[in-house]
């Protein structure tokens, strides 16, 4: 059991706040891109002017998810990025393309390793403890979740900075979206997300995670068994689902649970998922009447996670 | 008769510059025989630059991978050389494609599917030739991960040169927090244009064979490959009737938090990843055998890593070398693949000579290993991984 006590979102919806919830903006098919906040006050301007736009958001959320969990340094770094920062790809990919030749600024190169944004906030808070990146498509972030909650509760963390970051400039989203990636998903989005996660709890606490599972099956019965698992025996305890696919959860679960299509409202990417868990703390402390949430995320059917969220 | 460790070794793979295969890494390692070249399978406009590249081409690779399983229809380099590690690391600890329903995969690499990639950037002229979806680590990784049933969970770790160390590390905790009895864990790199490139523009490419350590020293060689190694708890080797070669005695991964390309002066990354990794293992630096340094052979990384060596092990510094000279720096994959080697050099009694060294750095006051018959047998290794943003990952192995 792991604990929830700050988190923030800069996505394609109003950033930093849950006006998602009340009045989201809707959008239809196509590549919607992350709202940004204001950066001043968040990110050092001395820095932000040699950092690309998704070191500033990796670095404004992080430090917003901080400050509303008073925590001044984490334990652990621990981040999931599908495609890490692919404008600074584009940009060195295309350098080379025009014969940039023996003239290449180093620049994005440097800045596209995907991670970079984990050593960014790293840099910007001095931060010297355990440091690792995850790229592994829309299971980043559970992976990371993994990670960060195996580290709390063996005692290695008593904090760990959990977050995910994904963009997606003009090429690949075009050459992503001609390929199918987005086939069936609302519409694509760009996610960055940070989570304070602590291994005890504490005034700032807003919810739990108690258990959470990835398993590389597309069977109903072997993933019944891994959301179990990750409920720890709670699955009863459960009043909703909160799906990146509505109809897959329905199939494994059945028709009985109330599912919250997060999609709809975030959009799809590769690190889409960590605002379905954002979601899943929001509803929590929405509707009192819930006491339980599993949230349900799927990389096209390939491997599908699990994580368990409760008061 | 096994120790208190709780995560042991039961198999081995690994390809490069060096060929294929532990057998080959071993041959080539005891009589000092460098795979880096002129580049000849890559195909590049800077053919002036040494890399270690692995000499089969991608439909050769196919032909070898075919003969122990199908291939998949598409696969990246990257893919295609961390198959062939796959596969004898499976093997080598017994292993069928079958029990790897049971196994964790978790794989490391930077460049990801971009040797194709970067062929049709940012358009291709023909639908079928869109392989983006093939371009991401993830899809690397999920690629492998099919031939072999998709195992029961796979994932990947991008943290640039530590990478497939830090693979190894979330391996082991996955272990020891119960969550899985079997991980296969490393890491796969191929060259490319695009890092290649990245490389030349950051001026720490040494247009001669790369000399870690010494004096002259003048930039790394970029290299490929894949290793992974097979990690197991001490009930699922038990139960397996499984022939650990070695455990793992401890590790460490610490933020130097300095600079995103640049290491510290000090070191200090270095040397907390190293020292916590001694204090993980309740080991003192006197208990290491061996040092498998990450030693690229850059002014920059010799110099903060040599001292980083110093302030740990004080004036008792162990035989240490880099293995760079045999491969080339093969980024993403260079932990699991220099674990691979030290492995071989703890099981089999010598030491890998640091090839290229003829003069001591004058800041530092020892040598690196220059003579590969080692004066006792090797009880401990430590293989040590930095990478860009400061990533610095350490691993001792004990002998078993």
């Amino acid at each position: 059991m792991v604990y929830i006590d700050g988190m923030a979102q800069i996505t394609p919806q109003e950033p930093f706040c849950d006006k998602w919830y009340d009045s989201p903006t809707v959008y239809g098919y196509g590549l919607h891109p992350a709202v940004d906040p204001p950066f001043a006050g968040l990110v050092p301007a001395a820095a932000a002017r040699r950092m690309c736009l998704l070191q500033k958001r990796a670095v404004a959320a992080a430090m917003k998810a901080m400050s509303s969990a008073s925590l001044e340094m984490p334990d652990a770094i621990i981040t999931g990025t599908g495609a890490g920062t692919m404008r600074n790809s584009e940009h060195f990919l295309l350098d080379m393309k025009d014969g940039g030749g023996e003239v290449l600024s180093p620049t994005p190169f440097i800045n596209s390793t995907h991670n970079t944004l984990a050593a960014t906030v790293a840099i910007i808070l001095g931060c010297k403890g355990y440091n690792t990146t995850y790229s592994h498509n829309a299971m980043s972030f559970p992976t990371a979740l993994t990670d960060a909650v195996t580290g709390l509760e063996s005692g290695r963390f008593s904090s760990v900075l959990l977050s995910a970051h994904d963009e997606l400039p003009e090429h690949y989203y075009r050459l992503l979206e001609e390929a199918g990636e987005f086939d069936g998903e609302p519409f694509a989005g760009e996610h960055s997300l940070s989570f304070v996660l602590r291994a005890s709890r504490s005034g700032h606490t807003l919810a739990a995670v108690a258990g959470v599972e990835t398993v590389s099956s597309s069977d109903a019965d072997v993933l019944r068994e891994a959301a179990i698992r990750a409920c720890s025996g709670m699955f009863s305890g459960t009043g909703m689902i909160v799906t990146g696919d509505a109809a897959s959860s329905r199939r494994i679960f059945g028709e009985g649970l109330p599912v919250f299509p997060y999609k709809e409202i975030f959009g799809s990417g590769f690190s889409a998922p960590a605002a379905s868990l954002y979601s899943a703390v929001t509803l929590l402390a929405r509707r009192s009447h819930l006491d339980g949430i599993l949230v349900h995320n799927h990389y096209k059917n390939k491997q599908h996670s699990f994580i368990f969220v409760t008061c | 008769m096994m120790s208190e460790r709780e995560v042991f070794i039961t198999g081995a793979g690994t390809v490069s510059a060096l060929g294929r295969g532990v057998g080959a890494a071993a041959g080539a390692l005891r009589s000092c025989r460098s795979g880096i070249s002129l580049p000849d399978v890559f195909r590049t406009a800077h053919r002036e630059l040494p890399v270690g590249e692995v000499k089969i081409d991608n439909a050769d690779l196919r032909g070898l991978l075919a003969k122990h399983l199908p291939v998949p229809r598409v696969a990246t380099r990257a893919a295609l050389l961390g198959m062939l590690a796959l596969d004898e690391a499976l093997a080598n600890a017994g292993l069928s494609p079958d029990d790897c329903r049971h196994v964790v995969l978790v794989s490391a690499t930077a460049v990801g599917g971009m040797d194709e990639t970067e062929k049709y950037y940012p358009g291709p002229v023909r639908h079928e030739d869109n392989l983006i979806r093939f371009h991401d680590c993830g899809a690397v990784t999920d690629v492998m991960a099919e031939r072999y049933g998709g195992f029961a969970m796979r994932t990947t770790v991008s943290t640039a040169c530590s990478a497939s160390l830090n693979a190894i590390i979330f391996g082991c905790d996955l272990i020891r927090s119960g969550r899985a009895g079997i991980v296969v864990a490393g890491g796969t790199e191929c060259l490319t244009e695009y890092h290649l490139n990245g490389f030349n523009s950051l001026r720490i490419l040494d247009t001669d064979r790369c000399r870690p350590f010494d004096r002259s020293r003048n930039g790394l060689n970029l290299g490929e490959g894949a290793g992974f190694v097979v990690l197991e708890s001490r009930s699922s080797v038990l139960r397996r009737n499984a022939v650990p070669v070695a455990a793992v005695a401890g590790y460490a991964n610490r933020c130097d938090s300095y600079h995103q390309t640049a290491s510290s002066p000090s070191g200090e990354g270095a040397f907390l990843c190293m020292k916590a990794a001694l204090d993980g293992a309740s080991l003192s630096p006197g208990s290491i055998s061996y040092i498998n340094a990450h030693g690229t052979g850059t002014p920059n990384n010799d110099l903060s890593e040599g001292r980083a060596v110093e302030r740990v092990f004080g004036s008792a510094v162990p035989p240490i070398s880099s293995t760079k000279a045999f491969t080339g720096h093969t980024t993403a994959a260079s932990g699991a693949i220099e674990s691979v080697f030290s492995l071989i050099a703890m099981t089999e009694g010598f030491l890998p000579v640091s090839l290229g060294f003829s003069e001591r750095m004058d800041e530092l006051s020892f040598d690196p290993v220059t003579d590969s018959r080692a004066s006792a047998p090797l009880e401990r290794v430590m293989v040590n991984a930095f990478g860009f943003g400061g990533n610095d990952s350490c691993i001792i192995y004990e002998n078993l």
